[in-house]
C-alpha cells in the first residue's frame, strides 16, 4: 500500500491534502463552534442559527480555514527553500512532506483537545501540549527531509536554517502571542 | 313659611356641601400633573407599585418603544420614559413618594426637593451613553455595602433578558427595605449591557459611591425566566458564598466548574477561560469584588446553550414569555427570595468577608503566562542543544562525504512495471542482436 502510494504521486498528493484539511477540522472544530455560537448570540438580530446549522457552519468555516492553510504551507516551504538557496530540493515533494507532518500535528492536538473536553485532568498542563507536539513534528520533519535531500556537507546549513525558522515561530506563536 | 325657607336653605347648604365634597374628591382622584424639567407631563396615575407581571409588561412596552424609535428626539423621549418609569418604581419599592421628587430646577434651587435614595446616573464613554439607576438602602454606621444589579436595556422587548431580572431587583428591594441588613445595599439597574457591559463598567470605574474594597459582594441577575435550569456562577471553584446561596433554594444549581471553560474564551480577561463573563458582574469581578450571578439556560458538552432560543432576539417578547413560562413571576419571586435570604443570613457577613480571599487568581502571570515562560525556558535549553548539535554536524561535514542516500520520496517505477517485453521466437538463433524483444506499454 505504502509502496504503491510512493509510486503514485498524484494519488498521494490528493490523499495527503484531504487528510490535512480533515485533520485541521478535527483540530479546530471546538473553536469554530464557539465562534459561530458567539456570533449567533451577539448578532442574533441578524443571524439566528439552529443547533444543526451551527454545527454545519462551524465545520464549514473551519474547513475553509484548513483549505487556505493547505495552500499556504507549500508556499511557505517554497519560500524557505528559495531563501535558503536549496535549489536541488524538489519543492512539491518537500511541501507534501510538510503537509504530512502538519497533519500529524493537527491529529495529535485534536486528540488532546478531545481529551481536554472530556476530562479536566489535562487542563493545567495541557497548555504545553501544543508546544511539545510542534517540537516533535519539526524534529520528525527535519530527520526525514535531511536524510532524503541533504548530505553531510549541506546538512549543517539545512539544520541551522530549520532551527532558526522553528525558534522564531515558537517564540512568536507559543511565547509572545 | 319661615320653616319652609329654613328647610330649603339647609337643604341647599347640604347639597352645596355634598357637591363641593364630591368636587374635592374628584379633584383628588384626578391625576395630578407635574411638569418635568423638559416639560413632559408625567401623570401620577402610574405612581403605583406594579406587580411582577405588570412591571415586566410595562418595561417590555417601554423597551419596545425605545427600540422602535428612529429619530433622535424620539429615542431621547423613549429613554426618558423608561428611566422615569424605573426611577418611580424604585422609589415606590423603597417606600418613597415619587411625587416629592419631581425635577424642577427652581424647586431644586430652593432646596425644596428632598434627597432621594434613588438616583439616575448619567454616563458616557464617548460612543455610548445612558443612565444607571441606583437605589440605596441606607444603614447608618457602616461603610460596607453590597451591590445587587440587573441590566434593563434590551434587544427588542427583552422580557426574559432582562425585564424579569429588574423585576427581581424590585422585589428584593421591597423585601430588604422591611428587614434592613447590617450594611448598605445598592440596587442598580444597569444600562447598555448589550453594548458590551458599558453601563456596569462605567459604574464600577466612575460611579461606585464607595471604594471597591468596601463592596463585599455583587449579585447579578440576568435572564432568569426562561430556560430549563437556574444556574449560579461564582468562582471556578467551590466557595463558601456559593454554598450559602445554593442552600437557599434547591432548584438553584451551581454552574459546573468544568463546563464552558475549554473552548478558549476569555472575553473580558478573567485570566482563564470562562464563558459566563458576558454580564454585568464581570466589571466588578475584574475589580476584585466577589460576584454571584444567577441566570437560566442549559449546558452541553461544550458550554452554555440558550435553550429558550430567543435571547437577544426580537422574539424575546412579553407575549412569548407568558406563553413559554406562564409562571415566570414565581421564578422571579424565588430568585428574589434567594437573594434576600442570603443577604439577611446570619452567616452572610463572615462569608462575604471571606469571599474575597476565595477568588480565583486571575493574574495573567498565574493563568496564562506561566506556560509561555515554561516554553521560553525550554526554548533556551533547546537553543543550547541545537548549537551543540550544529557544531557536531559541522565537524561531520568536514570529515564526511557529499553522498546523498536517496534523492526522492517517490520511487521511479521499474521498466518492468511500465512495459511488457515480448520475447522473439528466433531469440536463441540470433544471439548477436541487440534487441531482446518488442516492448509495449502495460495497461
Amino acid at each position: 500500500m505504502f509502496n504503491k502510494l510512493r509510486q503514485n504521486y498524484k494519488l498521494s498528493n490528493v490523499l495527503i491534502r484531504i487528510a490535512f484539511v480533515l485533520a485541521y477540522v478535527f483540530y479546530g472544530w471546538q473553536e469554530g463552534l464557539t465562534s459561530v455560537r458567539l456570533v449567533s448570540m451577539q448578532m442574533s438580530g441578524l443571524f439566528n442559527f439552529g443547533n444543526a446549522a451551527t454545527v454545519v457552519l462551524a465545520v464549514f468555516s473551519v474547513a475553509i480555514v484548513g483549505l487556505i492553510l493547505m495552500f499556504l504551507v507549500p508556499m511557505f516551504t517554497g519560500l524557505f527553500l528559495n531563501m535558503s538557496r536549496f535549489y536541488n530540493v524538489p519543492r512539491a515533494e518537500y511541501g507534501l512532506i510538510a503537509h504530512v507532518f502538519c497533519t500529524i500535528y493537527f491529529v495529535a492536538c485534536g486528540a488532546f483537545k478531545m481529551l481536554n473536553l472530556l476530562t479536566p485532568f489535562t487542563l493545567v498542563w495541557g497548555a504545553l501540549f501544543g508546544f511539545v507536539a510542534s517540537l516533535g513534528c519539526v524534529i520528525g520533519f527535519y530527520c526525514v527531509t535531511s536524510k532524503l535531500y541533504f548530505n553531510d556537507v549541506t546538512r549543517p546549513y539545512y539544520f541551522r536554517n530549520v532551527a532558526i525558522v522553528y525558534f522564531v515561530c515558537a517564540l512568536v506563536f507559543e511565547v509572545l502571542l | 313659611m319661615k320653616k319652609l325657607f329654613l328647610i330649603v336653605l339647609l337643604t341647599s347648604l347640604l347639597l352645596l356641601a355634598v357637591t363641593s365634597n364630591l368636587a374635592f374628591a374628584e379633584t383628588a382622584s384626578t391625576p395630578a400633573v407635574a411638569e418635568e424639567s423638559d416639560g413632559d407631563p408625567v401623570t401620577q396615575e402610574s405612581a403605583v407599585l406594579l406587580s411582577t407581571d405588570e412591571f415586566v409588561e410595562q418595561l417590555c412596552e417601554l423597551n419596545k418603544e425605545l427600540g422602535n424609535a428612529k429619530k433622535s428626539e424620539d429615542i431621547d423621549a423613549a429613554k426618558h420614559n423608561l428611566v422615569a418609569f424605573l426611577t418611580e418604581q424604585f422609589r415606590l419599592a423603597l417606600g418613597e413618594d415619587p411625587s416629592l421628587y419631581v425635577k424642577d430646577d427652581e424647586a431644586a434651587a430652593d432646596g425644596n426637593v428632598p434627597e432621594s435614595a434613588v438616583e439616575e446616573r448619567y454616563f458616557s464613554d464617548g460612543n455610548t451613553s445612558g443612565y444607571n439607576i441606583q437605589a440605596k438602602l441606607d444603614v447608618e454606621g457602616t461603610d460596607e455595602c453590597i451591590v445587587v444589579g440587573a441590566h434593563y436595556d434590551a434587544v427588542g422587548e427583552g422580557a426574559n433578558d432582562n425585564a424579569c431580572g429588574v423585576a427581581t431587583l424590585l422585589l428584593a428591594m421591597q423585601q430588604l427595605s422591611q428587614v434592613k441588613p447590617n450594611f448598605d445595599v445598592y440596587f442598580v439597574a444597569f444600562d447598555c449591557e448589550e453594548d458590551g457591559l458599558v453601563g456596569s463598567s462605567l459604574y464600577v470605574n466612575e460611579q461606585l459611591p464607595v471604594k471597591a474594597d468596601k463592596v463585599m459582594m455583587m449579585f447579578n441577575v440576568d435572564s432568569i425566566a426562561l430556560g430549563s435550569n437556574l444556574y449560579l456562577a461564582c468562582e471556578n471553584k467551590r466557595t463558601d458564598i456559593a454554598d450559602l446561596i445554593l442552600s437557599k433554594n434547591s432548584n438553584l444549581v451551581e454552574k459546573s466548574h468544568t463546563k464552558g471553560v475549554y473552548v478558549g474564551y476569555d472575553l473580558y480577561g478573567y485570566g482563564y477561560d470562562e464563558f459566563v463573563q458576558g454580564s454585568d458582574h464581570t466589571p466588578f469581578r475584574l475589580s476584585g469584588i466577589p460576584t454571584a450571578t444567577i441566570f437560566s439556560g442549559d449546558y452541553d458538552l461544550l458550554g452554555y446553550v440558550d435553550d429558550s432560543g430567543v435571547m437577544n432576539t426580537s422574539d424575546d417578547t412579553f407575549a412569548h414569555l407568558k406563553k413559554s413560562n406562564s409562571n415566570f413571576a414565581e421564578r422571579v419571586s424565588a430568585v428574589s427570595d434567594v437573594l434576600c435570604d442570603t443577604i439577611t443570613d446570619e452567616g452572610f457577613y463572615d462569608v462575604a468577608q471571606n469571599a474575597r480571599k476565595q477568588l480565583v487568581n486571575n493574574s495573567l502571570l498565574y493563568n496564562s503566562w506561566w506556560p509561555s515562560l515554561v516554553i521560553l525556558g525550554v526554548l533556551i535549553l533547546l537553543a543550547v542543544f541545537t548549537w551543540l548539535y550544529h557544531r557536531k554536524l559541522q565537524k561531520k561535514a568536514i570529515l564526511g562525504t557529499a553522498e546523498v542516500k536517496s534523492n526522492n520520496v517517490f520511487d521511479k517505477p521499474s521498466t518492468e512495471d511500465v512495459f511488457s517485453f515480448d520475447k522473439r521466437d528466433d531469440e536463441k538463433s540470433d544471439n548477436d542482436s541487440d534487441v531482446d524483444g518488442i516492448f509495449t506499454f502495460k495497461k
